[in-house]
Formats: C-alpha cells, sequence, structure tokens
C-alpha cells in the first residue's frame, strides 16, 4: 500500500490513559496508524475519541502511558516540530478576528516558517493550492466570518494541507459539509494517503463514510477499545450493537460491495419485533 | 482597502513609514501649537531669535509633554493589541486586567500621604513610583491567582482581573472620603488621566523602556496571529501557548503600569486606536503592532493638543478629550460591526 | 464602617458636649448653631455671637474659640445624625450640591439651613448681613459690612496711582491651578492695583497650563499651594526658579503663603487684601512680615 518514497510518519499510542478531574476518560488504549492508512475512530459519545485526538495533537501533556508521532514521545516534544509533521482539523472552529480565507490558510505555514518571518510567494502558492483541492478557492477573499460552518470547515481543511502534514488527525471534519462535499473531503484524504504517505487518524459518526473510506477502524466504548481491526472485521452486528447499545442492521451494499450499516429506527424494531414468530 | 495578500516586507515598510511620518506631523503640531500664543512660525529659522521665554515654552514645556503624549499613546495602544489577541476578543482594552487597578491605588496612596504637591512645580516623581510598584503588586498577584496547574488561564485572569478593579474602585473611593479638599481635587484630577509634564530624562526613561517592551511583543506578533484561532488550534500550529500568554500578559502589564502610573487613566486609547488601525490594515499584527506604537503615539499626541487648545488660556485632561471623542466612535464601531464578534 | 464612625462621632460630641466647661450657652433665643464654613464662623465672632455656636465643621479651624467644638463632617457632606444630636436650630454652611440631601433632611427635621455663597466679594459682604439677621444682629452686621467697605475704598484709593503688576496666584501646582475672574482673590489682587494673568479664564479656579503663565510673565507670583510638614513660606524663589527669566523670579518677589491667609474667604477682608497689597505693591502698602506668610496662630495645619 505505501511505496518507499512517501513522506508519511507513523501515529501510535501504547496503553494511554487520561483522566479529567480524576475521571478516567480513557484507559489503556493502544492503536497505530501507519503511513499511507486512513484509520477510522468510532465509538458513542464520551468513549473518549476527541481525547485521543487532543492527546496524539499534544494539547494534553498529562497522559499516562505512551503516545508517539513518527517514534517520537508527544509529552516532550517540541512544539514546532510536531506541528511540522502533524496537522489537525478541529470539530469546531471560532474566528473573532476578521482575517481573510488566504489569511487563515496561510497560518498552516507557521510551523515551516522562523521568527518574524514572512511568507515567501512558494508558501502562497501552497496555501492556494490547498484551498483548491478543497474546492474553496473562489473564497479566498473571503472573510472567514462570514463563512457558513461548511465552508469554514473546509478552509479549515485547506490549512492543514498547508501544513504538508505527514500525519493527519481529523476529528468529524465533515459533520457540517452536504454528502457531496463530504464525499470530496474524503476523497482528497483517502488521496493524501495514497500518493503522499500520509497516515490519518479521523474521528467520524457516519459509519458508512468509515466503512467507505477506512482501512481499519478502532472501536472506543467507555474509554477502552472494544474492538479493532479490518473495517469488515469489526463492524459486524455483535460489535456495533454492543457499542453503540442500539440495534442495527449490517449487509452488504449490492453496488459496490462495500459494507452498508444501518441504524435502526424505533418504529422499525417494532415492525421487525411483530415478524418474529416467538 | 484591504488586500487579501498576505502580509509583504514592503507593505510593512510602507505603512510604517507611513505612520511614522504621521507620528512626526503630530508633535511638530504639537509642539507648535498650544494654551499661549507661540506658534510654530516663530520657530522658523531666519526670524527674530527666540526669547528666553518663548525657548522654555517650546523646549521645557510643550516639547517634553508631546513626546511623553506620543510615548504613552504608543503605549497603551500596543498593550491595548496585545491583550485583544491574548483574549481573543477584539473588545478588550488594557485596563481590563487589573493592572491599571493597581497603578491606581499606588497613585492615590502616593496623594494622600501627601507625596503630589511639593516636589517641583513639574511634579515630583513619587506619585509615578508608588503607582508603578501598586501596578507591579497587582501583576504578580493576578498571575498567581490566575495560574492553575502551571497554566495561565485567560478566563481566570479576566475575572481576577475585573475583581481587582472593582476593588481597587472600592479602596479608592474610600481614600477619597477621608482625604482632604485638597487631596481629593489631586486625586480626582490624577484618575482622569492627563499627560504629566515631565522631564527629558523621565520621558527618555519611559520611552526607551515601551519601545523595548513593544519590540519583544513584536517578536509574537506571528504567534498572535495563530492565537486568534483558539489556544488549542494555535498550539496545533506549533506555538508555545503557555509561553506566549505569559509574556504578553507580563509585557503588556508593564506597558499598561508604566503609562497609568505617570498619566492616570486615559481612557480608549488602548481599545478604539487598535480598532481603527485593524479595520484601516488587517489582523495581521506583524503590521498593526509597529503601527499602534506610531498610530497610537499620533493619537495621544494629537488629542493632548486638543486637550491644550480647546479652553485656552485653560486647560483640560487629556481623559476628557480621549473619552468625549472615543466614547461616541466606538459606539459607531459597535453598532457597524457588533455582530461579527465572536465572544469566544 | 461609616455608621459606625458616625455611632463614634456621636458618642464623641455628646461627650464633648458634656464636658465643656462653659454654661450651657443656651440664649434667650434659644439658638444652637452649627457652622460649616470657615467664613461663616469668622462672621459669628465679628457678631460676637460664637458662645451660641455648639458644632463645627471639619473645615472651620479658625476662630480659636470654635476650635474645641465637636466636628460633624465636611460642609458637602454634613452628619445628620451628629447635628442632631447637639440640639442644632441653625446650620450656616456654604451652598454645596453634594450636601443638598441632607439639608433637605435637615429642614425636614425643623433646623434652620442657611447655605451662604462666599465665593465673591459682593456675596461675602451679601453673606455677613444675611447671618446677621438670622442671629437677631442685622444692625451690627450691616455696620460690619459698611466698615469693610469704607476699608477697601481706603485701599482701592492707595493703589490707584500704583503702577499695574501682573500677578499670577498659584492655588495648586500638579495639577497648575490660578485664581481666575469672579473669585474674591481676583477682587483683591485687582483691588491693590494688581493685573490677574489669568483675568480672561473661563472660571473662578481655573486649570491652567504652564505655558500661558510663562508667555504673561508675571511680576509677582504668589503661591499657596504648598502645605503640610515643612511647606515653604516667606519670600523665596523655590521651584519657580526653574524658569529665571521670568520678572517675578528675577526680582525674587515669589511669596509662598499659607491659603489661610488668603483663599479662605471671610470677614477679615481688608486686611486679607492688605496683605495682599503688601505683597504686590510694596511699596504702597509696605513690606511683608514674616507672620503674613503663615498660618493664623493655632490653627490645626491638617484640614483633615
Amino acid at each position: 500500500m505505501t511505496s518507499p518514497e512517501t513522506r508519511g510518519v507513523s501515529l501510535e499510542t501504547e496503553a494511554v490513559g487520561f483522566r479529567y478531574a480524576g475521571e478516567p476518560a480513557l484507559e489503556e488504549v493502544s492503536l497505530r496508524v501507519e503511513p499511507g492508512e486512513v484509520v477510522g475512530l468510532l465509538g458513542p459519545n464520551g468513549s473518549g475519541k476527541s481525547t485521543l485526538i487532543r492527546i496524539l495533537s499534544g494539547v494534553l501533556p498529562r497522559y499516562e502511558g505512551s503516545a508517539r508521532v513518527d517514534g517520537g514521545e508527544v509529552r516532550t516534544a517540541r512544539r514546532k516540530d510536531l506541528a511540522a509533521k502533524l496537522a489537525v482539523v478541529p470539530q469546531e472552529t471560532s474566528f473573532g478576528f476578521p482575517f481573510t480565507v488566504l489569511q487563515i490558510v496561510l497560518m498552516g505555514r507557521h510551523p515551516h516558517l522562523a521568527g518574524l518571518a514572512f511568507e515567501t510567494p512558494q508558501d502562497v502558492d501552497l496555501a492556494r493550492a490547498a484551498l483548491d483541492r478543497c474546492g474553496a478557492a473562489h473564497l479566498e477573499n473571503r472573510t472567514i466570518q462570514d463563512l457558513s460552518s461548511g465552508e469554514r470547515q473546509r478552509v479549515v481543511f485547506a490549512r492543514a494541507l498547508a501544513q504538508e502534514p505527514r500525519a493527519l488527525l481529523l476529528d468529524e471534519p465533515a459533520s457540517f459539509l452536504d454528502i457531496r462535499h463530504q464525499t470530496e473531503l474524503y476523497d482528497l484524504v483517502r488521496e493524501l494517503a495514497v500518493t503522499d504517505g500520509t497516515a490519518v487518524l479521523t474521528v467520524l459518526h457516519d459509519l458508512n463514510l468509515a466503512a467507505e473510506y477506512c482501512d481499519r477502524i478502532y472501536l472506543l466504548r467507555e474509554g477502552r477499545v472494544a474492538a479493532a481491526g479490518r473495517t469488515d472485521e469489526v463492524f459486524t452486528y455483535a460489535n456495533l450493537t454492543t457499542v453503540f447499545e442500539t440495534e442495527v442492521y449490517v449487509d452488504t451494499n449490492d453496488l459496490t460491495g462495500q459494507l452498508l450499516v444501518v441504524p435502526l429506527s424505533g418504529r422499525a424494531r417494532r415492525v421487525l419485533a411483530e415478524k418474529k414468530p416467538s | 482597502m484591504r488586500s487579501s495578500e498576505p502580509l509583504t516586507r514592503k507593505r510593512l515598510l510602507a505603512w510604517t513609514l507611513a505612520l511614522g511620518a504621521t507620528l512626526a506631523l503630530s508633535v511638530l503640531m504639537g509642539v507648535g501649537w498650544g494654551t499661549g500664543s507661540l506658534s510654530l512660525v516663530d520657530l522658523m529659522p531666519g526670524g527674530t531669535p527666540l526669547s528666553e521665554q518663548a525657548r522654555a515654552v517650546f523646549f521645557d514645556v510643550r516639547l517634553p509633554r508631546v513626546l511623553a503624549a506620543a510615548v504613552l499613546g504608543g503605549a497603551l495602544t500596543v498593550a491595548g493589541v496585545v491583550f485583544q489577541a491574548l483574549l481573543r476578543n477584539p473588545l478588550a482594552d488594557p485596563y481590563v486586567l487589573g493592572v491599571s487597578g493597581g497603578a491606581s491605588i499606588g497613585g492615590v496612596l502616593a496623594l494622600l500621604f501627601g507625596f503630589g504637591g511639593a516636589a517641583s512645580l513639574l511634579g515630583g516623581l513619587a506619585v509615578p513610583s508608588f503607582a508603578f510598584l501598586g501596578a507591579l503588586g497587582a501583576l504578580f498577584l493576578i498571575e498567581w491567582v490566575a495560574t492553575v496547574g502551571g497554566k495561565l488561564t485567560v478566563y481566570t485572569i479576566l475575572l481576577t482581573g475585573a475583581i481587582f478593579n472593582a476593588f481597587a474602585a472600592a479602596l479608592i473611593y474610600f481614600i477619597q472620603t477621608i482625604a482632604s479638599l485638597e487631596q481629593l481635587h489631586a486625586i480626582v484630577f490624577y484618575l482622569m488621566g492627563s499627560v504629566p509634564l515631565l522631564g527629558y530624562r523621565a520621558v527618555g526613561f519611559l520611552a526607551a523602556s515601551c519601545i523595548l517592551a513593544t519590540v519583544a511583543l513584536l517578536s509574537m506578533a506571528r504567534d498572535y496571529n495563530a492565537l486568534t484561532i483558539g489556544e488549542e488550534g494555535a498550539a496545533q500550529l506549533g506555538v508555545d501557548v503557555e509561553r506566549i500568554k505569559r509574556r504578553t500578559f507580563v509585557l503588556g502589564s508593564l506597558l499598561t503600569g508604566l503609562a497609568v502610573s505617570v498619566a492616570g487613566l486615559i481612557g480608549f486609547v488602548g481599545l478604539v486606536v487598535p480598532h481603527l488601525l485593524r479595520l484601516l490594515l488587517g489582523p495581521d499584527h506583524r503590521l498593526l503592532l509597529p503601527a499602534a506604537f506610531l498610530g497610537g503615539g499620533a493619537f495621544l499626541v494629537l488629542a493632548d493638543l486638543t486637550a491644550r487648545v480647546a479652553v485656552a488660556p485653560g486647560e483640560l485632561p487629556v481623559g476628557v478629550v480621549t473619552a468625549l471623542v472615543g466614547g461616541p466612535f466606538f459606539l459607531f464601531l459597535l453598532r457597524r460591526r457588533g455582530s461579527r464578534y465572536d465572544f469566544a | 464602617m461609616k455608621r459606625r464612625l458616625a455611632l463614634l462621632f456621636l458618642l464623641l460630641a455628646v461627650g464633648c458636649v458634656g464636658e465643656e466647661p462653659r454654661s450651657d450657652g443656651v440664649e434667650p433665643e434659644g439658638t444652637r448653631i452649627v457652622v460649616m464654613a470657615p467664613a461663616a464662623a469668622e462672621v459669628l465672632e465679628i457678631l460676637g455671637v460664637t458662645d451660641r455656636v455648639v458644632g463645627r465643621g471639619d473645615y472651620v479651624v479658625w476662630p480659636p474659640a470654635l476650635q474645641a467644638l465637636p466636628r460633624v463632617g465636611a460642609y458637602h457632606a454634613p452628619n445628620v445624625e451628629t447635628v442632631l444630636s447637639l440640639r442644632t436650630t441653625l446650620l450656616l454652611t456654604t451652598s454645596s450640591q453634594a450636601a443638598q440631601g441632607a439639608h433637605a433632611k435637615l429642614r425636614e427635621l425643623g433646623i434652620e439651613v442657611l447655605a451662604l455663597e462666599t465665593n465673591t466679594y459682593d456675596s461675602m459682604l451679601d453673606s455677613i448681613v444675611s447671618i446677621g439677621r438670622e442671629v437677631g444682629r442685622e444692625g451690627e452686621a450691616r455696620m460690619a459690612v459698611e466698615e469693610i467697605r469704607q476699608e477697601m475704598d481706603e485701599i482701592r484709593g492707595l493703589a490707584r496711582d500704583a503702577p499695574g503688576r501682573r500677578v499670577a496666584f498659584v492655588v495648586d501646582r500638579d495639577p497648575l491651578y490660578v485664581a481666575g475672574p469672579g473669585s474674591h482673590v481676583d477682587e483683591m489682587i485687582r483691588a491693590v492695583g494688581g493685573e490677574n494673568i489669568a483675568a480672561d479664564a473661563a472660571s473662578d479656579w481655573q486649570l491652567m497650563s504652564m505655558e500661558i503663565i510663562l508667555e504673561r510673565a508675571p511680576e509677582v507670583i504668589i503661591d499657596t499651594s504648598d502645605n503640610g510638614d515643612g511647606a515653604l513660606r516667606g519670600r523665596v524663589v523655590g521651584p519657580w526658579g526653574r524658569w529665571p527669566f521670568l520678572p517675578a523670579v528675577e526680582k525674587k518677589r515669589v511669596y509662598w503663603v499659607d491659603p489661610i491667609r488668603l483663599v479662605i474667604p471671610g470677614p477679615r477682608l481688608p486686611q486679607m487684601t492688605r496683605l495682599m497689597g503688601r505683597l504686590i505693591h510694596p511699596e504702597v502698602f509696605g513690606e511683608p512680615s514674616l507672620a503674613d506668610f503663615e498660618a493664623l496662630e493655632g490653627v490645626e495645619r491638617a484640614l483633615q
């Protein structure tokens, strides 16, 4: 899957744990993302997914266990070195100042610039290219505060791209996007993984999106890894109903042969119950 | 006016020169006009030589005061810009973090104990010294309280600052009730904010400190840009957020403390001028910070000039002018763009 | 905190009243006066009714006869409880916006409040008559006023031929305040043949810029701004030496005077004016003596 010339770096955690004010949010979580892989991180609300992302990105240094990016422990890594390799696309963004879209994307070059440097034309081209890849080139001169949440999400993704990351952490990057833009974004993610060898760890809620795009899945439940492995191995009826505590229907879709997961509504469950003879 | 093209060295230089020229022009105007009848014309070479008295007016009364105004305006505006970046709120002003409360207490106490009057006609340096000690005290206290688990929480700074300011105000009210009429007068005047008449040495010291602090803050300009997207986002872009926050808080408070110590509470400069500059130049701090120093200086020089000539032969305290101009202007700004700002 | 202070005051006041050695000074008319304005206090002395005074304001430090009396607060904030406890019937004070609430309350409780204007020469004289009327000594008051007018005319006559002299009367430095037109200080200056350099100012106590003072080159500087321990007094240049080109500094006509001598208005107007004359035109009024610069004997220096 990965070619020798890829730039990607690996992400891994080993028995990582974290407590918020004494309450354990993560316990004994070990995972690994190789360069060129797209790995999904799923689980119910409060299962610790965002916490894991924040640990890996260096925002929560007081974790137990080990978390490594490119072999280096996150806790002790220099901020700039880490940011030069790892880009994060957060779930929510807020902008208090009227920067333009291009200026926001250019901030992605921050880890690669020194001191009071000015961005070079190459930096600017890179930023523009990133915007273009995200289908947001037309937003270049707009003020970030004027954009819709979906447009903002694409800009933030472009900023991550501008960082030229060798690993990518995504926290529900497409939650505000319509299905077209969702697909475009994840296509781009796959392209980054396959072509550039970027290691991608993405948190998402959409099971089908995960099935379509992720090579491997980690299912988290109450701060622990409940299941891990290839998508078709993990997305079983048993795993999904246990972890998400709701009825689902798992099948393969006839068109592409990919897994299809359908959460069952209350009505559907009643209908099914009626159908059962015993 | 604002293109989306990123900041280049050339643009920065052009704006710095433009604002520098504006400042120089303001200083010239400030020296050329005053309560008396002496004007720039008298300074022209080839005219009648200056009498000792005219020389005193220009170089002992006007020029040091104008220079002080330039430095104070610059200091307050720079402090405003960096605190707005720190608090991620363009509506913050340098007095919101509580250091001005400490400086006021120090200054008012000095006046209460009678240091305000005698020393010299140009005002002794006792009041500013006390005030600055008060500012430092407040700075340490607030930083200590707001550091939780080794991290400086912005929210806590804000809250601590607000409480400290309220406490300072209450203490000052109490002092006002026990002060004599004369002291009361001096206290109220001090709190209104006015550009003091300092000697050149004092102005030089003030300028040197403020410029040094500004340069140190300037080195963090790009980090401020990143900080606007949030502390986590900035950290993920490689910014050493804790270090930036701490340095900003300390340096910004020092600038504010210095300004309040010598001039009292001149309002609105640290709030309105950063806003104006951001409207004109965009939010990139690499341009905004040097612009703040130069533009803020020009602003206060002109405000002080207005204070000096508006009711000649009398004088207004400059705090009155900045409030009268700044207040309505700020309301106008708020209406225009208020909905935009995220109070996150 | 304020309640406890007031209570303390009350106790003190009651205590003081009890300890007074003189007879329970209730005239047949039964007036009990509390005087808040220094000028009014002096008038009472002139009219010979200081024995009716039972309390004084914080700033009433003259005449000496009143110094032992209980204090009732500043003129802008009279302590209603203390005034009541002294069984006051008449409150003599200066008009003050801040005290209006207290004054209204006192009137409600049946105490007469006479709020006087004493800022100018004319209003000062009118006040003397008003006070005279209140204490039943109107005749004496009018006579006193007449005497004052005559003396002032005499003084003006003396100064008529003296050359005008530019005078700067400094009330406070840092901020720099001078006496402007309309103040009684200004009237005194003019009465003795001086020219107030702040004659075109907007108010009677004017915040002035140093520049104007330098430009208008005063020939005489009277500075009453230095107070407290070790204050400058007498004919000495002091900090004004920084501007050696000023005529006042060249001729060493810089005088540091205790404000009570010149700034606080009162019926001693003629004596004050003569003192002013000694400073501005010594060739007509005589040279000032050492005592002229000091506070009046027995006055509490700190006006607290």
